[in-house]
């Protein structure tokens, strides 16, 4: 008999990505009888396709939990999810897990544990031979959040010179924007200024509205600081 | 051997300069491709240098011929010409005499992609072809530049930064740097 698991994985995952995930969870529920990380099954010998679909179902029911603000059960299911996908040696599933286990660490103060799960994701990412652009975001963002502020740069301009070599301009856009917020972390005005206008620009150019009203919003706070009164790069953001 | 490309206290204070005024665009332009320009030179005469010292691997009349024409203004020709000219050979014979004297330091391109470009606002690796072209890109040059095996080499500083071993790098270095234009038009008005 041909499990029904795939399909299910598929719809459920569609539906978080629609913004429903308490009819993803239900879905699931109804379809598994899983509701937490506790009902699943003995997993140990999946493999291939079957564990695949399981790692993206446990992707979608942690994505969905956490999407309703219960981020304990999101943790273990995604963990549930991580641990299938490196069973059946499944580096990419286990990237993408292991990348938002990173992303709930973060949102729930767990930094250290963030910048562990990031490492884990890039070097995944990077054994199949991919660029690691939003793992090393997210790691930038957890050093900077330990206040390790000299390597959170490192991170981000590694991803500010991955974007701008792949010439994926969203991402450029969001890199700059997140390495303007450690060097504002750092003290460094004026690089937060550039680093800002040229977010500003390439989100502009690439037509993503959110994002450019985001940095122009960050652009004039700092256009209220006495001290960037005489910023040329400040003054000539509109241009 | 320190990381930063040496760079001339004429160009350094050209660059300086145009970082403590950073409104001129073509100025600041015209800054930083003649920085860029002259350390990749550097890099390439190091690189030569190297070869020049080692045992095997002894650079041919057309890598010489490449190196020459680095240094020249005007259309280079890809293949050299049947015979060497004076400048030529003066040329070659000056380089040795630089090498010998120590006046152009050997690179080994092992080191090379670790070593740092200066551009206006600090030093990014010389492997960072997205940090180099994204400032060229903002200043509106017309000059690109290319660093293979880029993602090899984007891959090993991510190793780093993530606590892993970085893969080996197979392939050697190499780096294109020139004015590029675009494509003619497919109604051949432009």
């Amino acid at each position: 008999m041909t499990s029904p698991i795939p399909t299910v994985a598929a719809t459920a995952f569609g539906l978080v990505r629609a913004g429903r995930p308490a009819a993803a969870l239900q879905l699931i529920r109804d379809e598994t009888g899983i509701s937490r990380a506790a009902d699943l099954p003995d997993l140990s010998g999946a493999a291939g396709q079957l564990a695949g679909a399981w790692a993206m179902l446990l992707h979608a029911a942690g994505w969905a939990a956490g999407d309703l603000g219960d981020d304990l059960a999101a943790w273990d299911l995604l963990v549930a999810g991580y641990g299938i996908a490196m069973r059946a040696d499944l580096a990419t599933s286990a990237g993408t897990l292991a990348y938002e286990i990173a992303v709930l660490d973060l949102r729930c103060g767990r930094i250290d544990e963030a910048q562990q799960e990031c490492a884990i994701a890039i070097r995944l990412r990077l054994q199949r031979e991919e660029d690691p652009l939003r793992p090393m975001l997210l790691l930038a963002g957890a050093l900077a959040a330990a206040s390790r502020l000299g390597e959170a740069l490192a991170a981000v301009s590694w991803a500010v010179e991955c974007a701008a070599a792949t010439g994926d301009l969203a991402a450029w856009s969001d890199a700059l924007e997140r390495h303007g917020h450690i060097a504002l972390a750092a003290g460094d005005y004026h690089t937060a200024v550039r680093q800002w206008v040229m977010a500003l620009r390439l989100a502009r150019m690439a037509g993503l509205r959110e994002p450019a009203a985001r940095v122009a919003g960050l652009l004039a706070e700092l256009a209220a600081n006495p001290v960037l009164a005489a910023d040329p790069v400040l003054a000539g953001r509109d241009q | 051997m320190r990381p930063e490309i040496p760079l001339p206290d004429w160009l350094e204070d050209r660059l300086a300069e145009q970082e403590a005024d950073p409104t001129d665009i073509p100025a600041a332009r015209a800054a930083l491709e003649a920085a860029i320009t002259w350390q990749l030179r550097y890099v390439a005469l190091g690189l030569l240098a190297n070869r020049l010292l080692q045992a095997g691997d002894r650079p041919g009349r057309t890598v010489w011929w490449h190196q020459y024409q680095l240094g020249r203004d005007g259309q280079c020709s890809f293949t050299p010409p049947p015979e060497d000219d004076d400048q030529f050979r003066a040329f070659r014979r000056d380089l040795k005499r630089q090498i010998v004297t120590r006046g152009l330091r050997r690179i080994d391109p092992a080191e090379a992609a670790g070593l740092r470009l200066r551009l206006l606002g600090g030093h990014v690796s010389l492997a960072s072809e997205g940090l180099v072209n994204a400032q060229l890109t903002t200043l509106g040059s017309s000059c690109y530049y290319v660093a293979e095996p880029a993602y090899e080499l984007r891959a090993a500083q991510a190793a780093r930064l993530a606590g892993a071993p970085a893969p080996a790098l197979g392939k050697r270095l190499l780096f294109f740097f020139g004015e590029v234009q675009p494509p003619p038009r497919r109604d051949g008005s432009g």
